[in-house]
């Protein structure tokens, strides 16, 4: 089996997560790369830029309450220094998404499968440098809504809700798909434990392709790229007409 | 033995036309002089006849096309794509066409306009650039109509002397510019914020961003990345060569554009000592105006003290390639008396050939009886630049097809695929976003390759120098 790498921007429910799933499966890893404080810092800067840039500042800070008031996830995987000592991986952490030493990094085990457990988007040299292919996990159906804010999207446009795990390309979002999950909300559920499932399942369906790739016996269906359409950070708005959807038809006693 | 058998109605001409004979000479690969005099040639010898004059050419075995006047430009002979001077008779002369391209001659018609201080000019302005030559071998290919010429003659060579050694057909050598090293500095944060304020671009922006966050947070200066370029290349079986600045050299005046760093200081000594330790090799960044005899003896000897001598002559290359444009010999002459070993300024800011040659040139034939032990001035074909940045309108697709076909095209002549990737580009972010992927894809095509030999720029030099030495025999001819 190849070796994997993992790859994220901080020591999150997400990373923990999905490094937590491929050691279950037998398959921890061998290195994790964790971004730096100044890759966190980095990283929010270029989301918050970015979305200064679509939808203005005001979005800027209706986000960041937003993320505020979002409750953290519960989480049964146990911190990334837990997991390593257990497990014996190395955790080394990085400056700059994408910076050669992160590619060097990669390179240095040779034919390592990459999984990119909330990175933020890679380059064309970390890409090529996973000689045993590159992993990403997304939280909707592929082909289908590609970007950001894909759940709420997805709510508007009302397709099925699930989740993905694809080889990454230099596309977003591109890559022909491994695994699919349907992930639709249970009438109990509330917005945000709705979410939080969801993205426990999208970590255990990335660790599920990661290990499928890693034994050379993942099949591909093609993700093309001209199919579904690239969203972009979603308004409030959106926000809140997608949240007024899901509560319209999931909340208990609301059908 | 071959023996080019030169005449010629003037000495100016005559010894541009003996220093073309032995470029070709050095390429054709098997032991060859270059002379004036057909008698005192051994019986035996292979004469290959250019000049005007009449006598001696019923014992040549090929008399080489001369035209006294006529126009250079491209020709097309024998199957090979030429530079070659064509007169009203139709008479190629592949010998003035290389002479006219080593000795830069065949730029001499780029107006002083389009031209900076130093004489370089952008490759839209180049006469090869006109006629779609700039990435065709043209001194090889000479080199290969002259020795089509000896075979069809009924000459066999037999064995012929590979430069890059046993199997290997042609060399890549992987070389570093060393422009600026920090982002974390104040002027390079200036830098950044101004060309993100003033022209709004989006990769100094994040330049600015990744500067300032990572010295407030305590992090390693992303652009330092000497030890991380070493790590990498040793995933690929090579060493590189760094070339870095030394600040006001002998006492040169700095340029503004020179790079703002002091090897004395900081990092750099033990830097640069460790990737010298893992094999890398350092060599000088001369800056614009630090051009001379004194200003590169000063920068040699720095270097020298701060890391030690190398295995091989230290070597160099120009920042903005600022070597002497309209006459590269004199650097060269400047750069071999204060005991470098190569110089690779040669390049016509694009991808290509400036020179018309994928192989090294010695400048020194003419000055010393065995050129070999003179200085090698190398072209460095490839740059970060010339496949990253999207120019004319090409896609990344079409650069990087661009860049396996020169790669291939090096191949094909036996000559050496110079990489210039600088320093700070290996962090891959800012201004330098992308920059990392065309030199993995380049890798991809060289290293397993098993007829590419992988070698530091000293050491490309030194077997481009053993192979001349092993098989040119200086001739004792007046007035070559």
């Amino acid at each position: 089996m190849k070796p994997i790498i993992v790859v994220t921007r901080a020591d999150g429910f997400y990373a923990r997560e999905v490094i937590w799933n491929l050691a279950r499966a037998n398959a921890p890893p061998k290195l994790v790369l964790v971004g730096s404080r100044a890759e966190q810092l980095l990283f929010n800067l270029r989301s918050l830029t970015r979305i200064a840039g679509q939808l203005g500042l005001i979005e800027v800070v209706r986000r960041l309450r937003r993320t505020r008031a979002a409750p953290a996830p519960a989480s049964n995987a146990p911190p990334l220094a837990d997991q390593a000592a257990e497990h014996g991986f190395s955790i080394k952490t990085y400056d700059c998404i994408n910076s050669g030493s992160m590619v060097v990094d990669i390179l240095e085990i040779p034919d390592a499968v990459v999984v990119l457990a909330g990175c933020g988007l890679v380059d064309r040299a970390v890409i090529h440098a996973a000689r045993g292919g590159c992993v990403n996990g997304h939280p909707a159906i592929l082909p289908g809504v590609r970007g950001i804010d894909v759940v709420e999207w997805a709510l508007i446009e009302g397709v099925p809700l699930g989740v993905t795990a694809h080889h990454a390309v230099a596309k977003v979002d591109s890559g022909d798909v491994i695994l699919t999950a349907s992930v639709e909300p249970e009438p109990t559920e509330d917005w945000h434990s709705y979410n939080a499932r969801l993205v426990l399942r999208q970590a255990a369906v990335l660790a599920e392709a990661a290990v499928l790739v890693a034994k050379g016996v993942d099949r591909r269906s093609p993700n093309p790229h001209d199919v579904g359409v690239l969203r972009y950070a979603a308004p409030a708005r959106v926000h809140a007409q997608a949240r007024a959807k899901f509560e319209a038809r999931h909340q208990p006693g609301s059908r | 033995m071959l023996a080019f058998v030169v005449e010629s109605t003037t000495e100016d001409r005559l010894s541009l036309s003996a220093r073309a004979l032995f470029e070709l000479g050095c390429r054709i690969g098997v032991t060859f002089t270059v002379t004036t005099r057909v008698d005192d040639l051994p019986a035996d010898a292979v004469i290959v006849r250019y000049g005007p004059a009449l006598e001696g050419a019923a014992r040549a075995a090929v008399n080489l096309g001369y035209a006294d006047h006529g126009s250079f430009g491209p020709a097309e002979a024998g199957g090979h794509c030429l530079w070659a001077r064509v007169d009203e008779r139709g008479v190629i002369d592949i010998v003035a066409g290389v002479a006219d391209l080593i000795s830069a001659k065949a730029e001499a018609s780029v107006p002083d306009a389009v031209r900076s201080p130093y004489g370089s000019f952008d490759p839209e302005h180049h006469p090869l650039a006109k006629h779609k030559l700039l990435t065709t071998p043209l001194v090889e290919n000479a080199a290969k109509y002259v020795s089509d010429q000896i075979v069809a003659a009924g000459v066999s060579f037999g064995f012929r002397s590979s430069p890059w050694g046993p199997g290997k057909r042609y060399v890549a050598v992987v070389t570093h510019d060393v422009d600026g090293p920090y982002i974390q500095r104040f002027f390079a944060l200036a830098r950044s914020a101004y060309y993100a304020a003033r022209w709004r671009n989006a990769k100094e922006s994040e330049a600015l961003q990744i500067g300032l966050v990572t010295r407030l947070t305590g992090a390693p200066d992303p652009y330092w990345n000497f030890a991380d370029w070493v790590r990498l290349e040793a995933q690929y079986g090579l060493r590189s060569t760094f070339y870095v600045y030394v600040d006001r050299a002998g006492g040169a005046p700095r340029h503004f554009n020179d790079p703002r760093y002091d090897i004395r200081k900081g990092a750099f000594p033990d830097t640069l000592r460790a990737a010298r330790d893992a094999g890398a090799e350092i060599g000088v960044h001369y800056g614009i105006r630090a051009h001379g005899t004194e200003p590169y003896a000063a920068a040699r000897d720095e270097i020298e003290r701060l890391v030690g001598k190398g295995a091989h002559p230290i070597g160099g290359r120009a920042h903005y390639w600022s070597i002497d444009w309209r006459d590269p010999s004199r650097s060269w002459r400047d750069l071999e008396a204060a005991g470098f070993g190569h110089d690779a300024s040669l390049s016509p800011m694009a991808p290509g050939f400036r020179l018309g040659s994928a192989q090294p040139f010695l400048p020194a034939f003419g000055r010393r009886d065995q050129p070999a032990e003179g200085i090698v001035a190398v072209p460095t074909s490839l740059m970060d630049a010339y496949v990253t940045e999207p120019a004319f309108g090409r896609t990344l697709a079409e650069r990087e097809s661009g860049m396996y076909t020169l790669i291939d095209t090096v191949r094909d002549a036996g000559g050496m695929v110079v990489l210039d990737w600088h320093e700070r580009t290996l962090a891959n972010r800012g201004p330098w976003r992308g920059y990392l992927y065309p030199f993995l894809r380049a890798m991809d095509r060289i290293v397993p390759d098993s007829e590419a030999a992988l070698m530091t720029m000293g050491e490309a030099t030194a077997a481009w120098s053993a192979h001349v030495a092993q098989i040119y025999r200086p001739s004792p001819a007046a007035g070559i």
